[in-house]
């Protein structure tokens, strides 16, 4: 600052003079139309003057066309409605050096019968402040259109997927019905038992498709759709326990069935659903112990459930568990895509349902359950 | 008398007028939809993008509530969406009180507007990179947020509440609005009250738009600034009482 200040001054003796004059933000005095009265030494070095050559000038002028008209469309208005007005940010026109931005902040003083006397302005300086803020706002920008590129190509890959996998039905359902075929026709011992890894690896390629689809359907919005009728679900889990022991022919599923009525579902989606989670227990759990697959049903409610022994699910695992793509044991090669659980529990939403998991050392058990209105 | 607020404010800047006509007056304030306590819903940038969507409005109040013989007061851009509103909607109005008007607010030739048309670009950029104070800060509050502020942040942004979006659009639809063209069509008694020293709209503007409105009177009022209702409400209200007095 200019002006020199005695070696011998207390900081209690502190002269209000020079306090306002040479201060580290601007202040600005004006009458009641906003006309300057009074602008210290630091407001007027921006403004590239002396602060005699502000006086009686508007103090709108000093501002950016910007500021300007929000000041007299808003600014003023509020000063005089409400009093005061905090950080905003204009910038002031004229520095000899282009524009400054500044924070503003305002406030109007009143005579106790509620005329308005005069005004006083605070100015900082906001050069560092602004870049920031333009920084803060390209960042976000490049965010967001990163954001809406990587959504498109999210939408892309997704469509993709539900093409390919229509796409791959079509030769693998003639591969099918050939192996199909074959084994209806007298084969030796070493040839049967090669049909019967066409027959069971078509199927599982089969169900990976329809989970692929799935998945794809989901993401793309119309979720999975069900038709419910009424089903048997003693005939419906035994089908579906059949099938699977083709795959794994040595292990065990046993059945505790207590079934007093027919369930409202989606036949082919419950069948899915158990299969998917029959599949994770004959994966993950103990080979020489049996899948206990268990089902209700009653006026109330119906469940199916589905327990294995083992090694639990470790603790870190639970909270992606139903997520696509989540593969439990990463060096497992029977992990498929990950997508069983996943759609497993899309297709017990489509029904209003829920499936909870326990896992301990003892027992790992998922259970399907729905409340009967 | 329907009250209209102009660009940057609400139907609070008439708190110093509208007592002194209570009394005689079947008194009509709003706020335009985008100001104040409007429903943000209703803002549609397509309706909004012309101020016939805000004569409209005007009309549609009008109707609604039956009203006859309007004296309608609008300050700053109002006063002009009011002389569209006349136009489309003739027989609701009486006379037409305009406040610190502008038709245009870009000089021309053989017009002074008070701005250059780079100037109203500079202003709408400041606005786009949301420069001035309307702020994301502001947003919340704004926005409307339904839980209960307390008083402090309440009464700090109780007046003149601007969502910056609709501000930003608001300023364009006013500060390239071009109506010259409808002055000579008003027929209705007109008041014309022009503040000396107006950054917002010069002197010259309002000589312009007596010149050119073939039933208008034209008072240049000691009051300075754009907000006369504001810095100078007695000098206001006496002037249209005149006004008013004289047309009856």
């Amino acid at each position: 600052m200019n002006s020199k200040i005695p070696s011998s001054i207390s900081p209690l003796a502190e002269d209000f003079e020079d306090f306002f004059d040479n201060s580290i933000c601007g202040f600005i005095i004006t009458d009641a139309e906003s006309n300057i009265q009074r602008i210290n030494k630091t407001a007027a070095k921006w403004l590239n003057g002396s602060p005699d050559e502000f006086r009686n000038k508007r103090f709108s002028d000093l501002l950016a066309v910007g500021g300007k008209i929000y000041f007299e469309t808003h600014l003023w208005p509020l000063l005089r409605m409400q009093g005061h007005f905090d950080e905003v940010t204009v910038e002031l026109a004229n520095t000899g050096n282009g524009k400054m931005p500044i924070y503003l902040n305002g406030l109007e003083r009143k005579t106790n019968t509620g005329q308005p006397v005069f005004m006083r302005f605070v100015l900082f300086r906001a050069t560092d402040r602004r870049l920031y803020e333009q920084n803060l706002k390209m960042a976000k920008q490049v965010a967001e259109s990163e954001l809406s590129g990587e959504k498109q190509n999210a939408v892309i890959r997704e469509q993709f997927i539900a093409v390919l996998g229509h796409d791959l039905r079509n030769p693998l359902g003639a591969i099918m019905s050939a192996a199909q075929m074959l084994a209806r026709t007298a084969l030796a011992k070493n040839e049967e038992r090669l049909v019967k890894v066409l027959q069971t690896s078509s199927k599982r390629m089969h169900e990976m498709i329809d989970n692929i689809m799935d998945l794809a359907r989901g993401r793309l919005g119309s979720g999975i759709t069900i038709n419910p009728t009424t089903v048997n679900l003693d005939d419906l889990l035994k089908e579906v326990a059949e099938e699977l022991k083709l795959a794994w022919p040595e292990r065990i599923i046993e059945f505790d069935f207590d079934i007093e009525v027919g369930v409202n579902c989606d036949r082919g989606r419950i069948a899915q659903l158990t299969s998917n989670l029959l599949a994770n227990a004959l994966t993950h759990g103990s080979t020489d112990a049996p899948v206990l697959l268990k089902a209700v049903s009653n006026d109330s409610y119906w469940e199916i459930s589905i327990s294995n022994q083992g090694k639990p699910i470790p603790e870190h695992s639970f909270a992606n568990l139903f997520h696509p793509f989540h593969r439990q044991n990463a060096h497992s090669s029977q992990n498929g895509l990950g997508l069983g659980l996943y759609i497993a529990s899309e297709i017990a939403k489509a029904h209003q349902g829920q499936i909870t998991v326990l896992s301990n050392e003892q027992i790992t058990s998922f259970t399907f359950k729905v409340i009967v209105d | 008398m329907m009250f209209a607020h102009g660009f940057g404010c609400d139907q609070h800047m008439w708190r110093y007028i509208v007592p002194a006509f209570e009394d005689d007056y079947k008194v009509v304030m709003f706020d335009h939809v985008g100001a104040g306590n409007s429903d943000l819903s209703a803002y549609s940038y397509e309706k909004y993008d012309r101020l016939d969507g805000y004569a409209a409005d005007i009309v549609e109040i009008a109707t609604e509530l039956q009203l006859q013989d309007v004296i309608f007061v609008g300050h700053s851009v109002s006063a002009i969406i009011g002389l569209m509103a006349a136009e489309m909607a003739p027989n609701i109005f009486k006379s037409l009180i305009l406040v610190a008007p502008s038709p245009c607010y870009i000089n021309d030739e053989g017009y002074i507007g008070g701005f250059r048309k780079d100037e109203i670009d500079e202003l709408l950029e400041s606005l786009n990179s949301n420069h001035l104070g309307w702020s994301m800060a502001m947003g919340p509050v704004i926005m409307g947020n339904s839980e209960r502020k307390e008083l402090g942040e309440e009464l700090s942004n109780s007046f003149c509440k601007t969502d910056p979006e609709i501000a930003k659009h608001f300023a364009r639809t006013t500060f390239l609005t071009d109506k010259r063209q409808i002055l000579p069509h008003v027929k209705l008694p007109s008041l014309i009250l022009q503040c000396s020293n107006d950054v917002i709209a010069p002197v010259e503007v309002g000589e312009y738009m007596h010149q050119n409105m073939p039933n208008s009177t034209l008072v240049i009022m000691n009051a300075t600034g754009h907000c006369p209702n504001l810095s100078a409400p007695d000098e206001t209200t006496a002037a249209i009482k005149a006004f008013l007095l004289n047309e009856q």
